[in-house]
């Protein structure tokens, strides 16, 4: 494993589930958290992050090919 | 351009990986709001890409007023509405008609329809990696 995605996974680990997370744009620290995109998205403009990746975690971390589709 | 797999944790304390990408989202109109980079899950299991319901809400969309598509997974049938928005990947925006869905577990999934036909994927497991190749154009009305 990469030294970056040691860190990635070491933040998601961190991350609350049933949230949307916004992550640094070196995805090495979790710069804002929301119940909405549309929060996370406004938090992460307060947090002063110009380009974050957003994503939505997961009720529990499972294997993504049992989403319903 | 070869895109890294992310990693996720998995159930047992270990951790997986997915063939992912960072997009973006609006509505087919210039100068209409666009939604900051979200993380997709890159996947040709998918007839077409899906994104959660909340980030069609932030885009404006009344969402019940989009076409009503059931939809078969795993998981049994699924109700989900298409609209129709504009898909921003490397080469430029693509207008494509997508699935919103309540309670999507991530932000979105990308799909044959609307990603997979405009590029050539390569899984690349052993870079723990994806390549992309761009087809095709993008919109003429590119913004």
């Amino acid at each position: 494993m990469t030294p970056e995605s040691a860190i990635r996974l070491k933040v998601l680990r961190s991350a609350p589930l049933d949230s949307w997370i916004a992550l640094s744009h070196d995805e090495s620290r979790i710069v804002a958290v929301g119940r909405s995109y549309a929060e996370v998205s406004e938090l992460s403009d307060a947090a002063g992050e110009t380009d974050p990746l957003i994503l939505k975690t997961p009720t529990e971390w499972e294997p993504i090919s049992l989403i319903a589709r | 351009m070869k895109v890294p797999y992310g990693v996720y944790p998995d159930s047992f304390g270990s951790h997986i990986y997915s063939a992912t990408f960072g997009v973006s989202l609006a509505m087919p109109v210039r100068h209409s709001l666009r939604t900051k980079r979200f993380e997709a899950i890159i996947d040709s299991g998918e007839t077409r890409c899906m994104f959660h319901a909340d980030i069609g809400r932030f885009l404006g969309l009344d969402l019940t007023a989009g076409h009503r598509e059931r939809t078969q997974g795993i998981g049994g049938p699924e109700e989900t509405w298409i609209h129709q928005v504009s898909l921003f990947i490397p080469g430029g925006p693509v207008t494509i008609f997508a699935a919103f869905k309540e309670n999507l577990p991530v932000a979105g999934l990308l799909g044959m329809n609307g990603f997979f036909e405009h590029f050539n994927v390569t899984f690349l497991p052993q870079a723990l990696a994806c390549d992309l190749e761009r087809i095709g154009s993008p919109d003429i009305n590119e913004r």
